[in-house]
């Protein structure tokens, strides 16, 4: 019986140690099971001759809960170099970016700072080759492989961005109404994160001609999001982890072009 | 001696009634006014090269080489200037006006009051004019016939599809493409239009018209969206 007490007692002692490693003390970041996030952008472009100035304005809704996290503001220009391909030069203003070193160390507990009021400066180069592909049904088909290099002067990090696209431009006037696209975005970390893939998002979108002017678009897509260890969790000696944020995407966007 | 007079008026009225009298008594002449380049007529079965002063007469078909400008001046009532590796044929020339173009383009500048109807015929397309400028040519052969694009610089022109009740009105400023040479669309403010040359009065400029009518044509290659 006295033994019985003692196993009890040291059970009880076991347990309630161990108490605030899980209330408190889980280092490895929740992820919702399955989630939805929202994006809204909005784009000014100004053609002129081969050049295309252009001011974007995106904000997500994002993460779990649902909060209006992640947003920039992106100004640069499109330089047409080809008949195929064309180059970019963009600043991009941030706020809101979470970034894998976000992953702090409360002591005790763990959570995400919250970086929605911090301002971050990347640069951002891009080169966008574009080909059509008249040999499938319907001709009116366009491949695009956009990438991007961009420099978060922050924190350092590089990333390249990969988007193959393909469109298909329905024409029924000569002019496009319609455009069916379907897009792969990857983003691949040249000197942060423990996968070289860090994220992507595949989508469909659907974008409609109100006028050569205006363009309204809808998409909907699947963005995963690998987030991996901390510098905090390295300085606190805990193991290293890897986790998906993974969440349906659905978006909207309006497109202004202007001739100038 | 009565009776012979009578035979020898009988005889010279037969006469007259059988040697065709000279076309310009029944129609009008358009004539030559201004070329750069080359330009030839067909006649009767005959190639005439072109100069300036040649007239020009109904039944004609009109060609012009490339890199050339021609101007065409029908009886003062109205201006035709033929763009490069133009055909044209002068159908009607009279208060009714009908040219049939066969390919290539032309700027036509009509004074209404002079002139009873003036249309253009291309393809299945007939585009009437109800106004003093406009323009129209063949554009891309997309399908199995080509596009036929017009624009109107002064005035309005309706333009019909042949076998068709549909007609659009396409008004001063607006261009209107018509797709295959049948589909008819909405007419608009095309920006590429803004480069067509409308001179046809030498005398006050170049009349050449170099305008590109690929730029009517969206590039895809040439579309951001973000």
């Amino acid at each position: 019986m006295k033994k019985t007490i003692q196993v009890c007692i040291y059970t009880v002692i076991i347990c309630a140690s161990a108490v605030p490693f899980l209330a408190f003390g889980d280092h490895i970041p929740p992820v919702p099971e399955s989630n939805v996030d929202y994006v809204l952008d909005a784009r000014l472009f100004l053609k002129h001759n081969r050049w295309t100035p252009m001011l974007e304005l995106e904000g997500w809704w994002e993460y779990d809960p649902n909060q209006f996290y992640y947003r920039h503001m992106t100004v640069g220009t499109y330089y047409r170099i080809s008949k195929h391909v064309k180059v970019g030069g963009f600043y991009r203003l941030q706020m809101g970016a979470r970034h894998d070193d976000d992953w702090i160390n409360l002591n005790p507990g763990w959570d995400w700072v919250d970086t929605r009021d911090r301002a971050e400066h990347v640069l951002i180069l891009d080169v966008t080759p574009r080909f059509l592909m008249p040999f499938l049904p319907g001709k009116d088909w366009l491949f695009m492989f956009k990438t991007r290099y961009m420099y978060n002067t922050y924190n350092g990090d590089q990333t390249i961005k990969l988007r193959p696209a393909i469109t298909y431009f329905l024409m029924p006037g000569r002019d496009p109404l319609i455009n069916f696209s379907f897009n792969w975005e990857l983003y691949l970390a040249l000197n942060y994160s423990s996968s070289v893939l860090y994220s992507q998002w595949p989508y469909l979108e659907i974008l409609y001609h109100v006028s050569p002017a205006i363009k309204l678009s809808a998409n909907v897509g699947y963005r995963v999001i690998n987030w991996s260890t901390s510098q905090d969790v390295v300085d606190s000696g805990e193991s290293p982890f890897e986790v998906k944020y993974k969440a349906f995407t659905i978006g909207a966007a309006v497109n202004f072009h202007f001739d100038i | 001696m009565s009776k012979n007079i009578l035979f020898v008026l009988l005889f010279v009225v037969l006469v007259m009634l059988l040697i065709p009298p000279p076309l310009s008594l029944y129609a009008l002449e358009g004539t030559i006014t201004y070329y750069a380049g080359e330009v030839w007529v067909e006649r009767r079965g005959r190639t005439l090269q072109g100069e300036i002063g040649m007239p020009v007469l109904a039944g004609d078909r009109v060609h012009t080489g490339s890199d050339t400008t021609a101007i065409i001046t029908l009886e003062n009532n109205a201006d035709i200037k033929l763009r490069a590796d133009t055909v044209l044929d002068m159908e009607i020339l009279s208060d009714d006006v009908k040219v049939r173009l066969v390919s290539g383009g032309i700027f036509s500048k009509v004074k209404r009051k002079l002139i009873k109807s003036y249309s253009v015929e291309i393809e299945t397309v007939l585009a009437g004019v109800r106004g003093t400028e406009f323009f129209v040519a063949y554009g891309r052969k997309v399908e199995e016939t080509p596009d036929i694009w017009l624009c109107v610089n002064e005035g309005s022109v309706e333009v019909s599809v042949e076998s068709t009740i549909e007609s659009v009105i396409v008004r001063e400023g607006e261009g209107i493409n018509i797709v295959a040479g049948n589909r008819l669309t909405k007419a608009k403010k095309y920006p590429w239009t803004r480069d067509l040359n409308w001179n046809t009065e030498p005398g006050e400029g170049s009349v050449e018209d170099n305008t590109d009518l690929g730029t009517a044509y969206s590039d895809l290659l040439d579309q951001d969206y973000d």
